[in-house]
């Protein structure tokens, strides 16, 4: 399934804001799109996408990323460099 | 706080050098403890009040009021400037009320009328988020924290501020022989930027990332806590001028300033 994350919202800044959303996700996407999304902090990247990505890497399974561009990209490579999930994300992106 | 005969309390008067631009906003007092005040707020210029200043003031009447003692100010305190708020003074008590700041700053910042773009406003949020967040849900301060931002014509300032344990007395849990607390915010604010601290990638990492973008052409990060502060500016993503001072009177808690422009220094 995909998640598109202009649905709720264009700024996601609040490690509040990704528990809540994490919470209120009841299936494991499988793309996540982010067009339309024009700031993403670091606290938030870490604490949605991460746990989602890492959730999927310890299942074997893959989510890709689409739509990520300019600073949002930078901020989410960092993240996914700080989890060790870089190589991880290399994979389901080929 | 002006001399004056003993025992009579004389008034603290507030000069308009601390609330402009480059103002600390020092003449406002928060201390460890509240005191009874009177401040005289009659020769300040609305136009040139900085966010840090009216945070510290909003955050003085709060102390004093919860510790009961009086505040008398001689003139209401100034809105920012005319128009040009991006956000007026706000008390945040929990992370909720900063996510709608951040949702509310991130649709209505872009209008005709500004030079805010996306670039610059990136660093606001992260600044409001991860400073905010810090101080409303890890316990720093009991006393949630206070926000404002303003804009002038394509530059940005924004402040975030707390009554908190504060940085030097956080980092002397780990390092009690350091003694200097405008050294011991400048380690706090570089460990944050080289990714050695416990949180990397997130509070004054995240942000120095952001004021160090292409995109901004001149930014400055000030934090003031305990008895220190530390200044950094920023132009073309390299880190120009770095300052560490000792201030005679101490703050409660940790007072952080970002302003950022495509034409730094800002003009009133």
């Amino acid at each position: 399934m995909e998640l598109k994350l202009a649905d709720s919202g264009t700024a996601f800044a609040t490690r509040f804001r990704a528990r809540r959303m994490l919470a209120a996700l009841d299936y494991e996407p499988e793309v996540i799109d982010f067009e339309g999304v024009r700031s993403i902090s670091h606290s938030f990247a870490d604490e949605f996408l991460g746990k989602i990505l890492q959730r999927a890497a310890d299942r074997g399974r893959s989510v890709a990323l689409i739509n990520l561009e300019g600073k949002a990209s930078e901020t989410v490579e960092e993240m996914l460099r700080y989890r060790g999930l870089d190589d991880v994300q290399t994979r389901l992106a080929a | 706080m002006t001399g004056g005969p003993a025992g009579v309390a004389q008034p603290s008067r507030v000069s308009c050098e601390s609330a402009g631009a480059d103002g600390w906003g020092d003449d406002v007092p928060l201390g460890e403890t509240a005191e009874a005040l009177h401040l005289d707020l009659s020769d300040l210029v609305p136009d040139q009040v900085n966010p840090l200043f009216l945070t510290r003031l909003a955050a003085c009447r709060h102390q004093c009021s919860r510790h009961g003692m009086p505040l008398r100010c001689t003139a209401e305190a100034p809105a920012l400037g005319r128009g040009e708020s991006l956000i007026p003074v706000m008390h945040v008590t929990d992370a909720e009320m900063i996510d709608r700041v951040v949702q509310d700053l991130s649709t209505d910042f872009e209008s005709p009328d500004t030079k805010v773009t996306a670039a610059i406003v990136n660093p606001l949020l992260i600044a409001i988020s991860e400073l905010g967040e810090n101080a409303t849900t890890h316990g720093a301060s009991e006393n949630g924290a206070w926000v404002a931002a303003r804009h002038e014509r394509g530059w940005c300032s924004v402040t975030v501020g707390d009554l908190g344990m504060g940085i030097p007395r956080h980092i002397s849990k780990r390092v009690p022989e350091l003694d200097d607390d405008g050294v011991a915010i400048k380690r706090a604010v570089e460990q944050g930027a080289s990714g050695a601290g416990k949180q990397r990638g997130v509070g004054y990492g995240g942000l120095i990332k952001d004021l160090t973008c292409p995109e901004i052409d001149h930014a400055r990060l000030r934090v003031w806590s305990g008895a220190g502060r530390f200044t950094v500016a920023f132009q073309a993503g390299e880190a120009v001028h770095s300052q560490v001072e000792a201030v005679p009177v101490a703050t409660a808690g940790t007072w952080v300033s970002v302003d950022l422009s495509s034409s730094y220094p800002p003009t009133a």
